[in-house]
Protein backbone atom coordinates (compact mmCIF):
# COMPACT_ATOMS: atom_id res chain seq x y z
CA UNK A 1 0.00 0.00 0.00
CA UNK A 2 1.77 2.92 -1.21
CA UNK A 3 1.81 6.21 1.47
CA UNK A 4 0.50 9.55 -0.48
CA UNK A 5 3.21 11.73 -0.33
CA UNK A 6 3.47 13.71 -4.10
CA UNK A 7 0.64 13.30 -5.81
CA UNK A 8 0.62 15.93 -8.53
CA UNK A 9 -2.48 18.14 -9.06
CA UNK A 10 -2.81 20.07 -12.09
CA UNK A 11 -5.89 22.65 -12.20
CA UNK A 12 -6.13 24.11 -15.79
CA UNK A 13 -2.82 25.87 -16.06
CA UNK A 14 -2.37 25.55 -12.51
CA UNK A 15 0.07 23.24 -10.45
CA UNK A 16 -1.43 23.39 -7.34
CA UNK A 17 0.80 20.08 -6.07
CA UNK A 18 3.15 21.92 -3.54
CA UNK A 19 0.12 23.83 -2.19
CA UNK A 20 -2.97 21.34 -2.36
CA UNK A 21 -2.64 18.08 1.19
CA UNK A 22 -5.96 16.84 0.30
CA UNK A 23 -7.91 15.56 -3.16
CA UNK A 24 -10.92 13.88 -3.67
CA UNK A 25 -11.77 11.94 -6.40
CA UNK A 26 -15.40 10.37 -6.18
CA UNK A 27 -17.83 8.76 -9.02
CA UNK A 28 -20.98 7.76 -8.18
CA UNK A 29 -23.71 6.08 -9.91
CA UNK A 30 -27.52 6.57 -8.85
CA UNK A 31 -29.60 3.50 -8.09
CA UNK A 32 -32.54 3.86 -9.76
CA UNK A 33 -35.84 1.36 -8.12
CA UNK A 34 -37.70 -0.66 -10.74
CA UNK A 35 -39.68 -2.50 -7.94
CA UNK A 36 -42.71 -3.69 -9.12
CA UNK A 37 -45.38 -6.44 -7.36
CA UNK A 38 -43.69 -9.08 -9.34
CA UNK A 39 -40.61 -8.58 -7.69
CA UNK A 40 -41.29 -11.20 -4.86
CA UNK A 41 -40.83 -8.77 -2.00
CA UNK A 42 -37.88 -7.13 -2.41
CA UNK A 43 -36.81 -4.04 -4.22
CA UNK A 44 -34.92 -4.44 -7.71
CA UNK A 45 -32.92 -1.33 -8.39
CA UNK A 46 -30.95 -0.51 -11.67
CA UNK A 47 -27.60 1.51 -12.43
CA UNK A 48 -28.70 5.43 -13.03
CA UNK A 49 -26.70 8.74 -14.61
CA UNK A 50 -23.01 8.68 -13.15
CA UNK A 51 -22.06 11.52 -11.47
CA UNK A 52 -18.73 13.05 -10.11
CA UNK A 53 -17.23 15.40 -7.60
CA UNK A 54 -13.59 16.51 -7.30
CA UNK A 55 -12.68 17.86 -3.53
CA UNK A 56 -9.76 19.75 -3.11
CA UNK A 57 -7.97 21.03 0.06
CA UNK A 58 -5.12 23.92 -0.19
CA UNK A 59 -3.18 26.26 1.39
CA UNK A 60 -3.89 29.48 0.01
CA UNK A 61 -1.06 30.75 -1.84
CA UNK A 62 -2.21 33.76 -3.87
CA UNK A 63 -0.05 33.24 -6.62
CA UNK A 64 -1.56 29.59 -7.44
CA UNK A 65 -4.38 28.26 -5.77
CA UNK A 66 -6.19 31.25 -5.05
CA UNK A 67 -5.85 32.64 -8.39
CA UNK A 68 -6.84 28.82 -9.73
CA UNK A 69 -10.39 28.71 -7.83
CA UNK A 70 -11.23 32.14 -7.86
CA UNK A 71 -10.81 32.53 -11.70
CA UNK A 72 -13.03 29.11 -12.46
CA UNK A 73 -16.00 31.37 -10.80
CA UNK A 74 -19.29 31.68 -13.07
CA UNK A 75 -19.86 27.91 -14.70
CA UNK A 76 -16.20 27.27 -15.92
CA UNK A 77 -15.31 23.77 -17.03
CA UNK A 78 -11.50 22.87 -15.71
CA UNK A 79 -9.50 20.00 -17.04
CA UNK A 80 -8.03 18.95 -13.30
CA UNK A 81 -5.60 15.92 -13.62
CA UNK A 82 -4.24 14.03 -10.87
CA UNK A 83 -1.02 11.85 -10.58
CA UNK A 84 -1.33 10.23 -7.40
CA UNK A 85 1.94 7.98 -7.49
CA UNK A 86 4.42 9.66 -10.31
CA UNK A 87 7.39 7.15 -10.11
CA UNK A 88 9.93 7.80 -7.78
CA UNK A 89 8.31 10.99 -6.45
CA UNK A 90 8.43 12.63 -9.72
CA UNK A 91 5.95 12.61 -12.47
CA UNK A 92 7.30 10.68 -15.30
CA UNK A 93 5.72 9.56 -19.11
CA UNK A 94 3.77 6.37 -18.18
CA UNK A 95 2.91 7.11 -14.69
CA UNK A 96 -1.05 6.49 -14.12
CA UNK A 97 -3.27 9.09 -13.73
CA UNK A 98 -6.96 10.56 -13.41
CA UNK A 99 -8.38 13.46 -14.92
CA UNK A 100 -12.28 14.82 -15.46
CA UNK A 101 -13.52 18.10 -16.99
CA UNK A 102 -15.49 19.66 -13.92
CA UNK A 103 -17.04 22.65 -13.23
CA UNK A 104 -16.33 24.39 -9.65
CA UNK A 105 -19.02 24.13 -6.88
CA UNK A 106 -17.81 26.18 -4.18
CA UNK A 107 -14.83 27.41 -2.59
CA UNK A 108 -14.28 27.90 0.55
CA UNK A 109 -11.82 29.56 2.46
CA UNK A 110 -11.77 28.65 6.51
CA UNK A 111 -10.66 31.19 8.71
CA UNK A 112 -9.70 30.06 12.14
CA UNK A 113 -6.98 32.23 14.18
CA UNK A 114 -4.24 30.35 14.61
CA UNK A 115 -4.24 28.20 11.92
CA UNK A 116 -2.42 28.51 8.12
CA UNK A 117 -4.81 30.07 5.54
CA UNK A 118 -6.46 27.78 3.73
CA UNK A 119 -8.83 27.86 0.52
CA UNK A 120 -10.93 24.68 -0.69
CA UNK A 121 -12.58 24.08 -4.30
CA UNK A 122 -15.25 21.16 -4.94
CA UNK A 123 -16.25 20.47 -8.65
CA UNK A 124 -18.48 18.72 -9.79
CA UNK A 125 -18.33 16.49 -13.12
CA UNK A 126 -18.88 18.35 -16.19
CA UNK A 127 -18.50 16.49 -18.88
CA UNK A 128 -19.90 13.15 -20.24
CA UNK A 129 -16.51 11.23 -20.28
CA UNK A 130 -16.33 11.10 -16.43
CA UNK A 131 -13.61 10.79 -14.21
CA UNK A 132 -10.71 9.33 -16.98
CA UNK A 133 -7.98 6.48 -16.09
CA UNK A 134 -5.13 7.55 -18.35
CA UNK A 135 -1.38 7.84 -18.87
CA UNK A 136 0.75 10.75 -18.58
CA UNK A 137 2.47 10.69 -22.02
CA UNK A 138 4.92 14.42 -21.41
CA UNK A 139 5.47 14.89 -17.53
CA UNK A 140 5.84 18.29 -17.05
CA UNK A 141 8.61 20.18 -18.62
CA UNK A 142 9.41 23.16 -20.35
CA UNK A 143 10.70 23.22 -23.88
CA UNK A 144 11.46 26.37 -26.22
CA UNK A 145 13.36 24.53 -29.40
CA UNK A 146 12.50 21.80 -31.64
CA UNK A 147 9.22 19.45 -31.74
CA UNK A 148 9.23 18.25 -28.28
CA UNK A 149 7.91 14.45 -28.86
CA UNK A 150 7.31 11.78 -26.46
CA UNK A 151 8.47 8.39 -26.21
CA UNK A 152 5.72 5.67 -27.57
CA UNK A 153 3.28 3.80 -25.06
CA UNK A 154 0.88 1.11 -25.66
CA UNK A 155 -2.09 2.10 -24.60
CA UNK A 156 -4.04 -0.26 -26.80
CA UNK A 157 -6.23 -0.10 -29.65
CA UNK A 158 -9.65 2.21 -29.68
CA UNK A 159 -12.43 -0.48 -30.06
CA UNK A 160 -15.68 0.53 -31.29
CA UNK A 161 -17.77 2.16 -28.67
CA UNK A 162 -14.70 3.72 -27.03
CA UNK A 163 -12.94 7.17 -27.64
CA UNK A 164 -9.02 8.36 -27.27
CA UNK A 165 -8.93 11.42 -24.92
CA UNK A 166 -6.34 13.46 -24.81
CA UNK A 167 -5.49 16.55 -22.23
CA UNK A 168 -2.73 18.93 -22.37
CA UNK A 169 -2.28 21.43 -19.07
CA UNK A 170 -0.65 24.72 -20.58
CA UNK A 171 1.12 25.81 -17.25
CA UNK A 172 3.37 28.86 -18.75
CA UNK A 173 4.23 30.61 -21.98
CA UNK A 174 6.78 33.15 -23.02
CA UNK A 175 7.76 35.02 -25.89
CA UNK A 176 5.48 34.34 -29.15
CA UNK A 177 4.63 30.91 -28.99
CA UNK A 178 1.72 29.32 -29.57
CA UNK A 179 1.85 25.68 -29.49
CA UNK A 180 -0.14 22.68 -30.83
CA UNK A 181 -0.39 19.28 -29.10
CA UNK A 182 -1.07 16.34 -31.18
CA UNK A 183 -2.03 13.32 -30.04
CA UNK A 184 -0.72 10.71 -32.33
CA UNK A 185 -0.65 6.62 -32.83
CA UNK A 186 1.33 4.19 -35.12
CA UNK A 187 0.70 0.55 -35.70
CA UNK A 188 4.31 -0.43 -34.81
CA UNK A 189 7.29 0.71 -32.00
CA UNK A 190 9.60 1.77 -32.63
CA UNK A 191 7.16 4.04 -34.76
CA UNK A 192 7.81 3.82 -38.73
CA UNK A 193 8.59 7.20 -39.90
CA UNK A 194 5.31 8.49 -41.67
CA UNK A 195 3.34 6.53 -40.45
CA UNK A 196 2.12 8.51 -37.38
CA UNK A 197 -1.39 9.25 -37.43
CA UNK A 198 -3.05 12.46 -35.03
CA UNK A 199 -6.16 11.49 -33.32
CA UNK A 200 -6.53 14.85 -31.88
CA UNK A 201 -4.83 17.62 -32.00
CA UNK A 202 -5.16 20.66 -29.19
CA UNK A 203 -3.77 24.73 -29.77
CA UNK A 204 -3.23 27.01 -27.19
CA UNK A 205 -1.69 30.53 -27.26
CA UNK A 206 -2.71 30.90 -23.42
CA UNK A 207 -2.05 28.99 -20.11
CA UNK A 208 -5.05 26.85 -19.35
CA UNK A 209 -5.99 23.39 -20.20
CA UNK A 210 -7.02 22.24 -23.07
CA UNK A 211 -8.77 18.75 -23.97
CA UNK A 212 -10.06 16.90 -27.10
CA UNK A 213 -11.34 13.10 -28.19
CA UNK A 214 -11.51 11.23 -30.87
CA UNK A 215 -14.34 7.92 -31.66
CA UNK A 216 -12.52 6.47 -34.33
CA UNK A 217 -11.62 2.97 -34.15
CA UNK A 218 -8.12 1.66 -34.88
CA UNK A 219 -6.07 -1.15 -34.20
CA UNK A 220 -3.10 1.39 -33.62
CA UNK A 221 -2.12 0.60 -30.12
CA UNK A 222 1.56 2.86 -30.03
CA UNK A 223 0.50 6.28 -28.80
CA UNK A 224 2.72 9.49 -28.41
CA UNK A 225 2.64 13.42 -28.16
CA UNK A 226 3.59 15.37 -30.30
CA UNK A 227 4.26 19.70 -29.86
CA UNK A 228 4.82 21.95 -31.94
CA UNK A 229 5.97 24.74 -30.53
CA UNK A 230 4.75 27.74 -32.69
CA UNK A 231 6.36 31.13 -32.97
CA UNK A 232 9.85 32.08 -32.88
CA UNK A 233 11.03 32.92 -29.10
CA UNK A 234 10.04 31.90 -25.60
CA UNK A 235 9.08 28.56 -24.49
CA UNK A 236 6.21 26.53 -23.43
CA UNK A 237 5.64 24.71 -20.11
CA UNK A 238 2.88 21.67 -20.02
CA UNK A 239 2.15 18.19 -19.02
CA UNK A 240 0.23 15.99 -21.05
CA UNK A 241 -2.08 12.64 -20.63
CA UNK A 242 -4.11 10.46 -22.74
CA UNK A 243 -7.05 8.13 -21.88
CA UNK A 244 -8.66 5.15 -24.41
CA UNK A 245 -11.98 4.08 -22.55
CA UNK B 1 13.96 25.43 0.30
CA UNK B 2 14.70 26.60 4.08
CA UNK B 3 17.06 24.62 6.62
CA UNK B 4 16.16 24.52 9.89
CA UNK B 5 20.03 26.47 10.30
CA UNK B 6 18.23 29.56 8.46
CA UNK B 7 15.01 29.66 10.24
CA UNK B 8 16.58 29.51 13.83
CA UNK B 9 19.07 31.85 12.59
CA UNK B 10 16.18 33.87 11.44
CA UNK B 11 14.16 33.90 14.67
CA UNK B 12 17.74 34.38 16.54
CA UNK B 13 17.83 37.75 14.50
CA UNK B 14 13.92 38.45 15.81
CA UNK B 15 14.78 37.69 19.48
CA UNK B 16 18.16 39.86 19.10
CA UNK B 17 16.06 42.81 18.98
CA UNK B 18 14.84 42.94 21.79
CA UNK B 19 17.62 44.90 23.82
CA UNK B 20 19.51 43.55 27.10
CA UNK B 21 18.38 39.53 26.20
CA UNK B 22 21.25 37.53 25.41
CA UNK B 23 20.13 34.80 22.53
CA UNK B 24 21.14 31.15 21.70
CA UNK B 25 20.51 29.89 18.58
CA UNK B 26 20.82 26.57 20.03
CA UNK B 27 20.61 25.14 23.95
CA UNK B 28 23.81 26.15 25.30
CA UNK B 29 26.37 24.67 28.31
CA UNK B 30 25.49 27.86 30.60
CA UNK B 31 24.03 31.18 30.18
CA UNK B 32 23.73 34.66 30.81
CA UNK B 33 20.81 36.19 31.85
CA UNK B 34 18.44 37.22 30.71
CA UNK B 35 18.42 35.14 27.71
CA UNK B 36 16.53 33.13 25.30
CA UNK B 37 17.66 30.06 23.75
CA UNK B 38 15.79 28.55 20.35
CA UNK B 39 15.24 24.77 20.77
CA UNK B 40 15.56 22.41 17.97
CA UNK B 41 12.29 21.94 16.54
CA UNK B 42 9.95 18.88 15.87
CA UNK B 43 8.94 18.78 12.41
CA UNK B 44 6.26 17.91 10.29
CA UNK B 45 7.35 16.91 6.81
CA UNK B 46 4.05 16.47 4.68
CA UNK B 47 1.97 19.35 5.59
CA UNK B 48 1.16 19.74 1.58
CA UNK B 49 2.22 17.16 -1.32
CA UNK B 50 5.24 17.36 -3.29
CA UNK B 51 8.12 15.59 -1.07
CA UNK B 52 11.10 17.63 -1.57
CA UNK B 53 9.39 20.70 -2.13
CA UNK B 54 6.17 19.75 0.40
CA UNK B 55 5.20 22.97 2.93
CA UNK B 56 6.74 21.61 6.28
CA UNK B 57 5.13 22.55 9.96
CA UNK B 58 8.28 23.44 12.57
CA UNK B 59 7.30 23.56 16.07
CA UNK B 60 9.82 25.65 17.94
CA UNK B 61 10.20 25.79 21.09
CA UNK B 62 12.08 29.45 22.41
CA UNK B 63 12.92 29.33 26.42
CA UNK B 64 13.04 32.56 27.95
CA UNK B 65 15.41 32.49 31.23
CA UNK B 66 15.85 35.17 33.67
CA UNK B 67 17.75 35.65 37.01
CA UNK B 68 15.72 33.51 39.86
CA UNK B 69 16.93 36.61 42.57
CA UNK B 70 14.16 37.17 44.47
CA UNK B 71 10.94 35.48 43.13
CA UNK B 72 8.55 37.89 42.72
CA UNK B 73 11.21 40.07 40.90
CA UNK B 74 11.82 37.51 38.28
CA UNK B 75 8.38 36.87 37.39
CA UNK B 76 7.65 40.27 37.06
CA UNK B 77 10.69 40.22 34.84
CA UNK B 78 9.88 37.27 33.02
CA UNK B 79 6.44 38.84 32.73
CA UNK B 80 7.91 41.71 30.33
CA UNK B 81 8.67 39.09 28.00
CA UNK B 82 5.59 37.34 27.44
CA UNK B 83 3.65 40.54 27.54
CA UNK B 84 2.20 40.25 23.71
CA UNK B 85 2.95 43.92 22.86
CA UNK B 86 5.59 45.77 24.39
CA UNK B 87 9.58 46.58 23.79
CA UNK B 88 10.25 43.56 25.51
CA UNK B 89 8.00 41.24 24.16
CA UNK B 90 8.72 37.80 22.54
CA UNK B 91 5.85 37.35 20.22
CA UNK B 92 5.85 40.82 18.86
CA UNK B 93 9.62 40.26 18.09
CA UNK B 94 9.23 37.68 16.56
CA UNK B 95 6.05 38.20 14.71
CA UNK B 96 7.47 41.38 13.47
CA UNK B 97 9.34 39.21 10.55
CA UNK B 98 7.07 36.15 9.72
CA UNK B 99 9.20 35.43 7.09
CA UNK B 100 12.37 35.23 9.09
CA UNK B 101 14.74 36.74 6.86
CA UNK B 102 12.42 35.29 3.64
CA UNK B 103 12.70 31.85 4.26
CA UNK B 104 9.55 31.01 5.82
CA UNK B 105 5.94 31.55 4.37
CA UNK B 106 4.79 32.67 7.95
CA UNK B 107 4.71 31.57 11.36
CA UNK B 108 2.42 32.88 14.32
CA UNK B 109 3.75 32.51 18.23
CA UNK B 110 0.88 30.50 19.43
CA UNK B 111 1.55 30.06 23.51
CA UNK B 112 3.41 31.14 26.55
CA UNK B 113 4.09 28.65 29.15
CA UNK B 114 5.72 29.39 32.47
CA UNK B 115 8.38 26.85 33.53
CA UNK B 116 8.66 28.03 37.19
CA UNK B 117 12.16 27.37 37.98
CA UNK B 118 15.33 25.73 35.82
CA UNK B 119 18.37 24.68 36.17
CA UNK B 120 21.25 25.34 33.31
CA UNK B 121 24.90 24.62 34.46
CA UNK B 122 23.78 24.13 38.57
CA UNK B 123 22.52 27.58 38.35
CA UNK B 124 18.80 28.11 39.15
CA UNK B 125 16.94 30.71 36.60
CA UNK B 126 12.62 31.54 36.75
CA UNK B 127 11.55 30.58 33.05
CA UNK B 128 9.01 30.70 30.31
CA UNK B 129 8.33 28.65 26.80
CA UNK B 130 7.03 29.94 23.79
CA UNK B 131 5.75 27.64 21.28
CA UNK B 132 6.21 29.15 17.72
CA UNK B 133 5.06 27.96 14.82
CA UNK B 134 7.15 27.84 11.00
CA UNK B 135 5.91 27.34 7.46
CA UNK B 136 8.21 26.90 5.32
CA UNK B 137 9.37 24.86 2.70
Amino acid sequence: MPVLKDCNIWFGGYDLTSVANELSIETMYADVDVTTFGSAGAHTRIGGLQDSNISLMTFLDTSISEPAFFGDRGGVVELVTAVAFPTGGTVTAGDRCYAARAMLKSISDPMKVGDAAKINATLSGAQAEGVLQGTVLAAKQTVSTGTPTSALFNLGPVAAGQSVYFGVHVFSITGDRSPTFNCQRNPTTPGTAGAYTTSVSLSRSTTGGSFGSSATVTTDAYWRVACALGGTTGSVTYAAFVAIQ
Amino acid sequence: MATIAQLRAGLVDRLSTIQGLQVYGAEPGSITPPAAVVVTPSITYHASFNSDGALKQYSFRVMVLVAQGLLDEAAHNLDEYADPTGVLSVRAAIEDDPTLNGFAESLIVTDFRPLNAEEVASLQYWGGSFDVTVYAR
